[in-house]
């Protein structure tokens, strides 16, 4: 694909802290990305016509189906589309952290201050509850 | 670390105002977010009441909130509404809602806006420049 055009990861997260600290980071990376929580959210992207880069999935997904057979689709139907599954909060912050590595503006951010920034804001959701 | 975990938390450089759109249909959180995002916001997205109250909870900064009235989940917008002039009076809500029965359940005042479905994004965007806080 074109170099300079900005390339669309489609995050499918059913946690809300952890979509919100990726996606924002992926963004800042200069990554262009829409966030789901289901696998059908990424086949009402597909179905509008709209070309999606990267997919990146948790395998425990809002929904019937879960990360592993949302991959297999995608990879079964759309060999264009580059499939990443993660799981738990360290996972993703590693495929961010690589995902920016690759992006178009670097961004310094470790993936264990990803993975620490995330952790934090779980702490205090867990705090807030008590 | 702790700054680390601090500035990447909320970005004091960053003078975007803050967005926490709170939508169920995955069909018009998307478009409404990616719409916004391009029109100079940051924006969070929550697809229930209990994620937005989970993105409070973490401290997130969050200037408006935009939510849609009927919502999947135990609590719907009006709750969040209530919840949100007990805990955060300063944020302004912009409420939405296709239903004529939610839209006459909608709270209106200074603070509480409501526009209804299907709304022009160019609407949203200017109810909520109206609402945000530099605007007084």
């Amino acid at each position: 694909m074109d170099s300079t055009q900005t390339k669309t990861i489609m995050m499918v997260e059913p946690d809300v802290l952890i979509r919100m600290v990726i996606a924002e980071h992926l963004r800042d990376c200069g990554y262009r990305v829409i966030e789901g929580v289901a696998a059908q959210d990424v086949w009402a992207v597909l179905e509008s016509g709209r070309k999606l880069d990267i997919v990146l999935a948790d395998v425990k997904l809002a929904g019937d189906v879960d990360g592993f057979s949302l991959a297999r689709r995608i990879r079964q139907t759309r060999s264009d589309i580059d499939v990443i599954l993660t799981s738990g909060i360290a996972g993703v912050a590693q495929e961010s952290h690589d995902l920016c590595e690759e992006g178009p503006i670097k961004k310094p951010y470790e993936a264990k201050d990803v993975e620490a920034r995330i952790r934090n804001l779980v702490e205090r959701r867990r705090a807030s509850k008590n | 670390m702790v700054d680390l975990v601090e500035t990447l938390v909320q970005d004091s450089a960053d003078a975007r105002a803050v967005i926490l759109v709170v939508e169920d249909e995955f069909l018009l959180r998307w478009p409404t977010s990616e719409y916004l995002r391009d029109s100079g916001y940051r924006v969070v997205e929550a697809a229930s009441v209990e994620e937005a109250l989970v993105v409070f909870s973490s401290n997130t900064r969050i200037d408006v909130v935009f939510s849609d009235v009927n919502l999947r989940g135990e609590l719907n917008g009006n709750a969040l509404s209530i919840w949100l002039h007990e805990h955060h009076p300063e944020v302004p809500m912009l409420m939405t809602s296709g239903d004529k029965t939610a839209a006459q359940s909608v709270t209106r005042g200074r603070k509480r806006l409501f526009i209804a479905k299907p709304y022009s994004l160019l609407e949203v965007d200017g109810l909520i420049r109206s609402v945000l806080p530099r605007n007084g």
